[in-house]
């Protein structure tokens, strides 16, 4: 079943909760927002948090997302404060089928003092709840009610829709209609409404009414499976009601609507042959029939039609071919009982339900996985209505949502000794390690800190101007060897061998000359010697970090010692063995239930399908007879 | 061998056969289809499946937070994919690295790109990293509006202190080129 996309406000009561907090009184756009690291606040954690329960909410994965809020919830970080988390678990909580856990979130919700969108919304989901557990009339009483004013669209062509629906099954069909005509024509909920109002108009005896509303569905372009399967079906119903009331040219025009090649071309066949037999075109029957009989013997129209066609044949006076028809049909009978047996003793195989389950977890299709195999079996045709009832519907759905859990507790049995296991070897490990590490850290950290302080010292002591009165600070590093050589010449020249009147002014016309060179470039000098010492600086600032951050770790790691996190985990073992033995349960139940619905459906058709060979059998008997007392007749000359 | 009066009622069948089948084709339409609502069955199988789903939700939270625990028992990094809401442009995959080792990757499926598109949040990688300097590096495959695929790689540099560290990789439009291009929020929590 398809979830109805969350409403937009939802998400942005989330955002707009985490800028309000943040930025009061700024709007702020992404192309200022500073992409460098910020403190994580409570409303930033809650958006990162809320924005993955979304992602698994659109996902289809109702369990993973019911998971999250619930973990948050004990995490603190959602609570009852946070309306938007709230409505949304309670939404989850109707999806999976906890509707009493889903009531006490709304009742909640609905006695605080809350936006008046969330509270319309709140009571939406309420009404919807009744709605879903057959509760009309509360939820017609909600839903008409002042309490839901103020929903935007979507909301709104939901509320009037289930009003319809409501309205429907209570008989007050123009009160249905009225609200039906608020609800857009062209979304799938639309559609269904119009064809379900349309058939129950026409049942309830308003057939003009109905008619108008189910061919006001074949005017609607349609570009899904569903939505064009729901045409043909339209067409059928539109062509069928008119077929009862005579009307044989609208009949026709109605179901010659239907695909020749979509899932009710069969009985569109079967009836557009009805239409001209009544109109007493029985020429124009046979053609119908006889290419229904051409179709998949095992699906309930093609069946009746392999009698029409030689009742036909019989009327137009063929008698051979309406011979040779009932022995086929007695033929194709008989090879379909065979099927039903095949599938009956199929779905008496234990693993028959496990068989249907589709194969991605979050799936919930409209039919069961393996329809494909089970259509080539003619298996689908005759449970075809089980699947497309809402009780078989229901129960598959849990059957599903069961399994589920299975396969999460299989899980959580495969991981729970790997989880106790790593817990005792992190134990050894840090009791062996721990002590080690808490006295290299103090050393550490003691270096850091002078490390640190120096780093500083030197940052400080470095001016941001070039003072020529010490060249070697601002010489570089093969500059200052030079310098260091020069300078140390001049100091000692005298006491030097060749100290000469002349190698004195060589000396300091060399040393004039590398203070110059010095001095070229002592500003890019000292810019570089202020950038490495920034740089000094932040990696300082980094391995305090990372002095911290081991600090910390060695905190967690001496709390682990301490803790009872393996006893805890221990103890979930018997929660899942028995979780684990009541789901089997459950699921076996829930099979065994399915299986009776589907093998009584079985049997039934095979108690129908003996009756239609039964009675091909006697129309053969019938014609061979009639041919033999004819044939009598001819060679005794009466 | 049949008798005269067998044959005179099959007679009698076969001359109501059409309407017999109409009416069978008409109930087995309307029946199957006419269904607004659903009513609940309220019995004993009904009350044991949600005492188990309540059971198995209970179990699940309370797992999923001795796991946590265990594993991430010292504060770990979290690195989240978002898109812009309602992009024209179709995200295919996304492969993570950092600090040059393979620790992520991820194929979208119709369904899990809408949830991205509808404002949902995609937890793609949790785990421990060393305290400093780390190098993420992301490389998407993506279809524009015309249904053509590119590849664009990007990388980021980020700093793991105490605390947990979140980053936040949005995979926003970039309408010039019709491709995809990275901008990343990133959070520390002490």
């Amino acid at each position: 079943m398809k979830q109805p996309p969350l409403k937009k406000w939802l998400l942005a009561a989330c955002i707009a909760g985490t800028c309000a907090t943040t930025q009061a009184a700024n709007v702020e756009f992404f192309d200022d927002i500073d992409t460098g690291p910020t403190p994580l606040t409570l409303e930033q954690h809650r958006y990162l948090s809320f924005g993955e329960v979304m992602y698994d909410y659109y996902r289809h994965a109702t369990f993973d997302a019911i998971n999250q809020l619930l973990v948050n919830q004990q995490l603190e970080l959602f609570d009852e404060d946070t309306d938007y988390a709230e409505l949304l678990l309670g939404d989850l909580y109707v999806t999976y089928g906890l509707p009493d856990s889903a009531e006490t979130i709304f009742n909640r919700l609905l006695k605080k003092d809350i936006l008046s969108h969330t509270r319309a919304q709140t009571w939406l989901h309420k009404a919807a709840l009744h709605y879903r557990e057959g509760n009309l009339t509360e939820a017609a009483m909600i839903l008409d009610g002042k309490k839901v004013d103020g929903l935007e669209a979507a909301d709104e062509a939901r509320r009037k829709l289930m009003l319809a629906n409501i309205l429907m099954a209570e008989g007050d069909f123009s009160g249905a209609l009225d609200y039906l005509n608020g609800v857009p024509i062209e979304t799938d909920e639309g559609r269904y409404a119009t064809y379900n109002m349309g058939v129950a108009l026409v049942r309830g005896g308003h057939e003009k009414q109905g008619l108008a509303l189910l061919n006001s569905l074949l005017n609607q372009s349609a570009d899904s499976d569903q939505a064009l399967a729901l045409r043909d079906r339209a067409a059928l119903a539109a062509g069928l009601t008119q077929l009862r009331s005579g009307a044989l040219e609208g009949a026709q025009a109605a179901l010659r609507q239907v695909r020749s090649d979509g899932p009710f071309s069969e009985d569109a066949l079967l009836a557009l042959g009805l239409t001209n037999y009544r109109a007493g075109a029985i020429k124009r029957a046979l053609p119908l029939w006889l290419e229904a009989v051409s179709r998949n013997s095992s699906h309930p129209s093609v069946q009746e039609a392999l009698m029409l066609a030689p009742r036909a044949y019989e009327e137009l006076g063929g008698m051979p071919q309406a011979l040779a028809g009932y022995k086929y049909a007695a033929t194709q009978y008989r090879e379909a009982l065979k099927d039903l047996q095949r599938a009956i003793e199929n779905i008496q195989r234990s693993g028959w339900a496990d068989n249907l389950l589709p194969e991605d977890i979050n799936d919930a299709g409209f039919l069961p996985a393996n329809s494909d195999d089970m259509a080539q079996g003619g298996e689908l045709s005759y449970l075809y209505k089980l699947f497309s009832s809402n009780a078989f519907a229901q129960r598959f759905e849990h059957y599903r949502q069961i399994h589920q859990i299975k396969l999460m507790v299989e899980h959580w049995e495969r991981s729970l000794p790997a989880l106790v296991e790593s817990y005792q070897i992190q134990q050894q490990t840090l009791a062996r390690n721990l002590p080690n590490v808490r006295q290299a850290i103090n050393q550490h950290q003691k270096e850091q800190e002078q490390l640190m302080m120096a780093s500083d010292k030197l940052g400080m002591e470095i001016p941001n101007f070039v003072d020529m009165s010490s060249p070697e600070d601002v010489a570089n590093a093969e500059q200052a060897i030079m310098w260091q050589k020069v300078d140390s010449m001049a100091k000692q020249f005298g006491s030097l061998p060749g100290s000469t009147h002349s190698n004195a002014l060589r000396l300091r016309r060399m040393r004039g000359l590398l203070l110059w060179d010095i001095a070229h470039q002592s500003v890019e000098q000292r810019e570089k010697q202020i950038q490495a010492s920034k740089e000094l600086e932040e990696e300082s600032r980094i391995l305090a970090e990372r002095v911290a951050a081991v600090s910390l770790q060695i905190r967690d790691a001496t709390l682990r010692t301490r803790d009872d996190l393996g006893q805890r985990l221990a103890q979930q073992q018997s929660r899942i063995n028995e979780i684990k033995r009541m789901s089997e349960a459950t699921l076996e139940a829930l099979e065994q239930s399915m299986q009776d619905d589907a093998l009584a459906l079985l049997r039934a058709n095979q108690k129908k399908l003996a009756d239609q060979l039964a009675e091909a059998h006697l129309a053969v008997a019938r014609l061979q007879d009639t041919s033999a007392s004819g044939d009598t007749k001819q060679r005794t000359g009466s | 061998m049949l008798l005269p009066d067998d044959l005179a009622h099959n007679n009698k069948i076969s001359d109501r056969k059409p309407m017999k089948a109409f009416f069978s084709l008409c109930s087995a339409l309307v029946l199957a289809l006419y269904s607004p609502f659903s009513v609940a069955s309220d019995d004993g199988l009904s009350e044991q499946i949600r005492q188990l789903k309540n059971q198995a939700l209970n179990l699940n939270r309370d797992l999923t937070l001795l796991e946590r625990e265990l594993l991430y028992a010292t504060p770990q990094t979290s690195i989240f994919v978002s898109v812009d809401v309602g992009t024209p442009i179709r995200l295919v995959d996304i492969n993570l690295t950092i600090d040059g080792e393979h620790v992520g990757y991820h194929f979208y499926t119709d369904q899990e790109f809408e949830a991205l598109t509808k404002g949902g949040i995609q937890r793609l990688y949790t785990g421990n990293l060393t305290s400093g300097r780390h190098e993420l590096e992301a490389t998407i495959t993506g279809y524009d509006p015309q249904g053509k695929d590119y590849q664009k790689t990007t990388s980021y540099a980020f700093t793991k202190g105490a605390g947990k560290k979140m980053v936040e990789m949005q995979v926003v439009d970039d309408l010039n080129n019709q491709q995809h291009k990275f901008e990343f929020r990133e959070w520390n929590q002490q």
